[in-house]
């Protein structure tokens, strides 16, 4: 029995996956706290598209991710004098709102009657499609959709906003350890239902 | 971005430059409503002031002597007592004669002289209140009128009336 190997994730140990570096998101918190709008542009600007994408991955819908990130944004307006920290802890803070937004909508669309099908009029020959929607294959919607709502998480926080594993256990509320072991079983059972070879 | 599942990578999104435009007016709008903090933190400074430092500050004062800061205060409140006191005994000794003398007719209440020694509180011990000559005037002539009045209606043995206007050394 040999001494247990240290715990990895993609390779790096997980005590050099933290890092102390100043963060891009720093330099407006003052400004965020004093409520100056030009702050929250900047803040807007740096991570509008990430947040965009991680709604959109949860939700499928793209309209309605953007109501969230916009929401979120309000939240924020609101919530600016509160936030303690630096950068990353800002960052953090958006993604949970985001993710609170998400799960706002799951509750709302579990609770929307459904409608038969020949009640609803066929507006489809009037309407453009959505160019977005065409880039969500049957396949993809259906292979999220199996998902826990806590493991699709995880899985595009990671693989569609880039976010570190450090950065998915602020957003999640769990500890580091916690959330490698939520995203690798994520990761295991989206392999299994989209049929990605492991080997890569 | 992701090498492992390339088929999340059409989930990756951008903003779309109208819809920026719309949270940018959104997030001015929540901004521009948002309300200011610190003047609510200034109100209830004031507030707390008014209620706990003014009377503290009077407390302080009240034993302050001539040439300490806060004599003055004490002048001031003062003042608001010898004021109190002055009106006090003008309402005060009319009425006190009605209750306790019945010879007195209620329309001549008012003509009972105000005999009352009142040594105010901020004059310095030893003085007697000063009255004008009309005053003094009134005064007697009201005593002559009690006096006629009650011989009249045989009441001599009304007591005798020994509260006389105090003259200067009458006190210690």
């Amino acid at each position: 029995m040999g001494r247990a190997a240290a715990p990895t994730v993609w390779g790096v140990p997980i005590s050099q996956v933290t890092s102390t570096d100043s963060h891009p998101l720093d330099r407006y918190m003052d400004g965020l706290r004093a409520r100056e709008n030009e702050s929250f542009r900047m803040v807007y600007q740096e991570t509008a598209d990430d947040l965009l994408s991680f709604a959109f991955g949860m939700v499928s819908d793209l309209k309605t991710a953007e109501d969230i990130v916009q929401q979120s944004f309000v939240e924020l307006v609101k919530a600016a004098p509160k936030i303690r920290g630096d950068g990353r802890s800002l960052r953090a803070w958006l993604f949970r709102s985001v993710r609170f937004g998400c799960l706002d909508e799951y509750r709302r669309r579990s609770r929307r009657p459904e409608h038969p099908v020949d009640t609803i009029p066929d507006l489809a020959s009037d309407v453009d499609p959505d160019p977005l929607m065409m880039h969500m294959t049957p396949e993809l919607e259906t292979a999220l959709a199996s998902l826990s709502k806590r493991h699709r998480t995880a899985v595009v926080l990671r693989h569609v906003a880039g976010l570190s594993g450090e950065e998915i256990a602020g957003v999640l509320g769990v500890s580091r350890r916690a959330a490698y072991s939520i995203l690798q079983r994520a990761e295991e059972k989206l392999r299994t239902v989209m049929g990605v070879n492991d080997e890569s | 971005m992701s090498r492992e599942f390339p088929q999340l990578d059409v989930l990756r999104v951008e903003v779309r430059p109208e819809v920026r435009e719309r949270h940018l007016a959104a997030i001015a709008t929540a901004v521009a409503d948002a309300k200011p903090r610190r003047p609510r933190y200034r109100l209830l400074a004031v507030a707390i002031a008014v209620v706990f430092l003014l009377p503290v500050i009077a407390l302080a004062a009240d034993n302050a002597q001539p040439g300490d800061l806060l004599y003055p205060i004490r002048e001031a409140m003062g003042w608001v007592e010898q004021d109190r006191s002055d009106s006090s005994v003008d309402l005060e000794v009319p009425r006190l004669a009605d209750r306790t003398d019945p010879t007195v007719p209620p329309d001549r209440a008012s003509s009972v002289p105000n005999v009352v020694p009142t040594t105010r509180a901020t004059e310095p011990e030893g003085t007697v209140p000063t009255r004008s000559p009309d005053e003094r005037e009134r005064d007697r002539s009201g005593e002559k009128d009690r006096e006629e009045d009650s011989t009249r209606d045989g009441h001599h043995d009304r007591p005798p009336n020994d509260t006389k206007p105090p003259r200067r050394g009458d006190r210690p």
